[in-house]
């Protein structure tokens, strides 16, 4: 009990820093105190937007590892509980999916011009948004649950094999407008050469911050399904 | 307080943050109230199996 409201307490306070820092530290040319931030030729304040989109994409690609993971283990014990577990992480993973591309389009109209270019992030993250988008037309035409749960398993296992890369690979050998792009102009990921100290401390505070989040998105997701399942195998 | 109003008319960005940390604050409580329901529920279905 007493651990539940710590790690709570920490991701409060965690997210609140993390807001003030993304939101109110200073973009200024040569930061000098621990709460300025460099400015990034092209990105300008929109690079702000690295502490909320980011971890979007981030809880996505680790909700559906989470979605493998426990459809791994519903094929070796056959636990309904597991299957629970992982349409959980499928949904919570898909609801990222989608706030990733929302907020990065919205980004993208005023950074590029437009709110879409096909540019290789997007392009990824749309064939990424098809490919789990289908995972949910398919358990929802099956009403045998354990064959369900079974399909589901096995797709789940499937189409994250492509996860690494769409997100991680893909859009970093391909030349893009996404920032972190092979031809991005100051050569690499924008998180080794263009953030500095502070601005990479805050950005994996912000990731560490959302996978708390999404832990306790995802632990109140799965035990809602396995007791809707319990109600409804009771009563109807 | 008038200086307190005054700078927050000139820099804006701050009530914009003010306000974001309110909603941060309105979703976590959110999120504490259910989980607790949910433990209720939990507890509840336990009790009658």
């Amino acid at each position: 009990m007493r651990i539940d409201y710590l790690w709570k307490g920490i991701l409060f306070l965690l997210m609140s820093f993390i807001i003030i820092a993304g939101i109110a530290f200073p973009i200024v040319t040569q930061p000098a105190t621990w709460y300025e931030f460099p400015f990034i030729p092209g990105l300008e304040e929109k690079a702000k937007i690295i502490f909320f989109h980011v971890p979007t994409a981030w809880l996505a690609a680790i909700s559906f590892l989470m979605a493998m993971v426990y459809g791994i283990k519903y094929l070796r014990k056959n636990d309904l509980d597991d299957d629970a577990k992982s349409l959980a992480a499928l949904q919570i993973g898909m609801m990222f999916t989608i706030l990733a591309t929302i907020t990065g389009s919205i980004w993208a109209k005023f950074t590029w011009g437009a709110f879409w270019h096909w540019d290789p992030r997007e392009t990824s993250i749309f064939i990424l948004l098809l490919i789990y988008g289908s995972l949910f037309a398919l358990r929802s035409a099956i009403e045998n649950e354990d064959k369900r749960a079974k399909l589901s398993a096995v797709y789940s296992i499937i189409s994250f094999l492509t996860v690494p890369f769409f997100v991680f690979i893909m859009p970093r050998i391909m030349t893009g407008l996404h920032p972190g792009s092979a031809d991005d102009d100051h050569a690499g990921p924008v998180v080794d050469f263009q953030m500095n100290g502070n601005m990479q401390l805050i950005f994996y505070l912000s990731l560490i911050a959302f996978t708390i989040l999404y832990y306790w998105m995802w632990d109140m997701t799965y035990k809602s399904i396995i007791i809707k399942d319990k109600l409804s195998k009771k009563y109807f | 307080m008038t200086g307190l109003f005054e700078f927050l008319e000139q820099n804006s960005i701050y009530i914009v943050l003010v306000i974001t940390l309110i909603i941060w604050l309105g979703i976590f409580l959110f999120l504490l109230t259910t989980d607790k329901r949910l433990k209720e529920i939990e507890n509840e279905l336990k009790d009658t199996e």
